[in-house]
């Protein structure tokens, strides 16, 4: 009887939460508010973590693309301390309210963080961030998310980790409180990501200290980087799908993006050129190959050992504008945005 | 602060990790079969409850414990009253040595600083940080009650060092009460507890009416009320209200709910602990306040400081409103080791003189008993929301300024909190009056048991949605 009892309310309290993933959330609901506010301004967003929170400079994106067919106007939608389960959930959201550009010949691009990882870090499993989004959907997305020659173990934590936040979220656990006691959005964070036509981006600032503090990192990596193959998931695939499916608009571009770490000087991993997803195939830009991109892992593009700062969120958005150019020239063309 | 220090893994009521630790608690402690394995299994875990803050700290308590229960000894058998005096006041200083160098260590530092810095001595702060150990207040006030009320011949020494580790480091109530007396607890301690199908139910129903107070209204609250006190100057005259209001719920929700929550705990465990709030908010005097606010400590200080003082046996009032004034002032004290909490008590005291002062004055009379009761409730809901801002604020410049915006004579700032949150306070007091009245929980505890689980299971669902996210530790642990 305590478990009917429990079941009756917690479903009539989940039904009457309309929009969790509009609850509050420190970090991603200011993300939200930029997404809110760049709606109808802007037709392609790069979502994914703390990398690319960093590391991708919408405008030098956009510069990157102008006046090529796959010209757009972008933002950054990643949110610091992200995964892949809340780019998901960032992207479904951005594609479900996004508006055809008035001009018929723009990119709609959807950029994914191919590294992020597949749930938060263990500390955040309590956190409105992780409970909020971890329907059983979610659950299933993060499941997926796993290379078939990985370890149990990974498999284990992965999936263990979104069924203990999927059953935290059906509990309805903090979101009523949430609804009702709301905290404000953080106002300094979103002025420090929309100041100057950031649109989104947070900014890592340069310094001679820091460049100096990065230079150390970067001299005690190994001289030789060891070169490892990986493969995607099925779960990589089929988020493009869903939110393929989910999009008010038709054409949307899709890409991979694997954002850079100093860590890749030791160890980088070789990514295939693309994935199949829904009968298209998605293109991989793989900035995260210092032999590819060895312009990228010089001491004054960073803020730290993980993330770029603005210099190198410029350069790293070039290079991905650069690559899918090259890419789409190849394969026939971007899809162009319409309703 | 001292609640912070152990905070990844100590045992906060209301976290998953004391429900586990409960569980496994209470399935042992019932199949145990002799009440000395239970009695030495309670002790253990009283001490993996108290060390899960600091081990060190655990260390002490048992050191304290031990000398307290030792020097009981010796008072009790010493038949010439001057090694009765002597034992008395070697636990007292005990007591008051640790109390004093762990609490008020800083504050009596800081306090002299400033003192020579009036007279134009500059002294140096030391450097030694003291971390405050988790409830040190309510635990030596237990022990001291032991050993004063043992010497007063008011109860016999326990002769098993077991039987007092146990009864002082009890762990329902050992960091923020209620303050048991030895009187109370230790017959309990005799024979075999035991709990009924109905005290299981009470007890139930009593867990989480504190959890309901603590989690879904004090911890939803705080967020509001820490805004405007960390920035009175950018606030609103309403918002300071608002603030205040939501203060004065907040503190009565967390400290009352941990009380509800202990006693539900120790009553599971077959213990009986001591009331210790009464609906305080619906008081109509200041006195009735402290006969049912904070139970424990008031009857404490009033049994070991007022009477010590002589009381109301005095053959001036002026010296009776005096030791009303030390009582208050030094209950003041014991909260915090700052300025602010000294003079909150002193408020509290005056008020009191003031009360007494008006009731000689202007005696009551039968006709006048409704209208001078509500007006009696309404001032004295007035005067302790007010003093709960000396309570809060860090220091007398913040007190001041809220102060002045809560009686809208300074306008204050531009910033705001939400409206609604105004209604929180009176809402709150029209339930507790509606649940008094219809007697809720007595109404739930007598449904069949299958009734019982639904309506337990239902409002726990609610209760868990309504769960903050984040670490916020009872206010009154840094006590």
């Amino acid at each position: 009887m305590f478990a009917v009892g429990y079941l009756a309310v917690a479903g009539v309290i989940h039904a009457a939460i309309r929009d969790p993933l509009r609850l509050h959330a420190d970090i991603r609901s200011e993300k939200l508010a930029v997404m809110d506010a760049m709606r109808g301004k802007s037709e392609s967003a790069a979502f994914g973590s703390s990398h690319v929170h960093n590391g991708f400079n919408p405008g030098a994106f956009d510069r990157a693309l102008a006046g090529s067919p796959l010209e757009t106007r972008s933002e950054n939608l990643g949110v610091a301390g992200g995964s892949q389960s809340e780019q998901r959930a960032m992207a479904l959201e951005f594609v479900r309210n996004l508006q055809p550009p008035s001009e018929g010949s723009r990119a709609c691009f959807v950029l994914l963080e191919l590294n992020a990882g597949a749930n938060f870090t263990p500390d955040h499993l309590v956190h409105p961030r992780a409970i909020d989004i971890y329907d059983w959907r979610t659950a299933r997305f993060v499941s997926h998310l796993v290379e078939p020659m990985k370890s149990f173990e990974q498999r284990a934590g992965r999936t263990g980790y979104a069924l203990t936040a999927m059953a935290l979220h059906y509990m309805n656990v903090g979101m009523l409180s949430n609804l009702i006691f709301a905290p404000p959005v953080d106002q300094a964070q979103l002025a420090n990501e929309t100041i100057d036509d950031r649109r989104g981006q947070d900014i890592g600032f340069y310094s001679p200290v820091r460049e100096a503090k990065i230079a150390k990192v970067i001299a005690a990596e190994p001289k030789q980087m060891k070169l490892e193959t990986a493969s995607t998931t099925p779960g990589n695939s089929e988020v493009i799908a869903e939110i393929a499916a989910a999009s008010t608009v038709k054409g949307l571009a899709f890409a991979y993006v694997a954002m850079p770490k100093l860590g890749d000087l030791a160890v980088s991993y070789n990514y295939p050129d693309h994935i199949e997803a829904n009968g298209i195939e998605v293109p991989i830009v793989n900035l995260a190959r210092p032999d590819l991109y060895p312009q990228l892992y010089k001491a004054g593009l960073w803020h730290d050992d993980a993330h770029l700062n603005d210099l190198g969120a410029k350069m790293a958005s070039a290079l991905i504008a650069g690559a899918l150019k090259q890419w789409f020239a190849a394969h026939g063309g971007a899809p162009r945005c319409g309703g | 602060m001292a609640a912070h220090r152990g905070a990844e893994a100590s045992l906060l009521f209301v976290e998953l990790r004391f429900f586990v630790f409960f569980a496994v608690v209470l399935s042992v402690y019932w199949s145990l079969r002799t009440n000395g394995l239970r009695k030495w299994f309670v002790l253990l875990c009283s001490y993996y409850f108290y060390g899960s803050w600091d081990w060190r700290f655990a260390v002490m308590l048992c050191a304290i414990s031990t000398a307290d229960w030792w020097f009981a000894l010796r008072i009790a058998e010493s038949a010439e009253q001057k090694r009765r005096k002597l034992f008395v006041t070697a636990s007292i200083a005990m007591n008051l040595t640790v109390l004093g160098v762990f609490k008020y260590f800083h504050f009596f530092v800081n306090s002299a600083i400033a003192a020579a810095g009036a007279l134009h001595f500059k002294l140096d702060e030391p450097t030694i940080r003291i971390i405050l150990p988790v409830g040190v207040s309510f635990f030596t006030f237990q022990s001291l009650s032991y050993t004063i009320d043992v010497y007063r011949r008011e109860i016999p020494p326990v002769p098993s060092l077991r039987d007092y580790l146990m009864f002082s480091s009890f762990f329902p109530q050992l960091v923020a009460g209620p303050i048991v007396r030895p009187k109370y607890f230790v017959p309990q301690m005799v024979s075999m507890r035991t709990v009924s199908l109905d005290e299981v139910k009470a007890a139930m129903y009593l867990f989480l009416l504190g959890y309901i107070k603590k989690v879904c209204i004090a911890d939803n609250v705080s967020p509001f009320v820490d805004q405007v006190f960390n920035h009175p100057a950018a606030y609103t005259g309403v918002a300071s209200i608002n603030a205040v209001w939501l203060y004065t719920i907040q503190i009565f929700c967390d400290f009352s709910g941990y009380s509800d929550m202990a006693i539900a705990v120790a009553a599971l465990l077959g213990y009986k602990l001591v009331l210790n709030f009464n609906a305080p908010y619906l008081s109509d005097s200041i006195q009735d306040f402290w006969r049912r606010w904070h139970i424990s400590l008031s009857t404490w200080i009033r049994d070991y400081i007022y009477f010590s003082l002589g009381g109301g046996r005095m053959k001036y009032r002026i010296l009776v409103y005096r030791n009303l004034l030390i009582t208050m002032l030094a209950g003041g004290l014991w909260h915090g080791a700052a300025w602010t909490f000294v003079a909150w008590g002193g408020a509290h005291g005056a008020a009191q003189v003031v009360h007494q002062e008006f009731r000689k004055h202007v005696p009551p009379r039968p006709s006048q008993e409704p209208w001078r009761r509500v007006a009696g409730w309404f001032l004295t809901l007035q005067f302790v929301c007010m003093t709960w801002i000396l309570f809060r604020a860090p220091s007398f410049a913040t007190a001041a300024l809220m102060l002045k915006r809560y009686l809208l004579i300074d306008p204050g700032g531009a910033m705001t909190i939400p409206a609604w949150l105004l209604a929180i306070g009176p809402g709150l007091l029209l339930v507790q009056l509606l649940m008094r009245r219809w007697d809720a929980g007595g109404s739930v505890c007598r449904l069949p048991l299958a009734w019982f689980a639904l309506v337990y299971g239902a409002a726990w669902a609610f209760a868990i949605s309504m769960l903050p996210l984040g670490y916020r530790p009872f206010i009154y642990f840094q006590f």
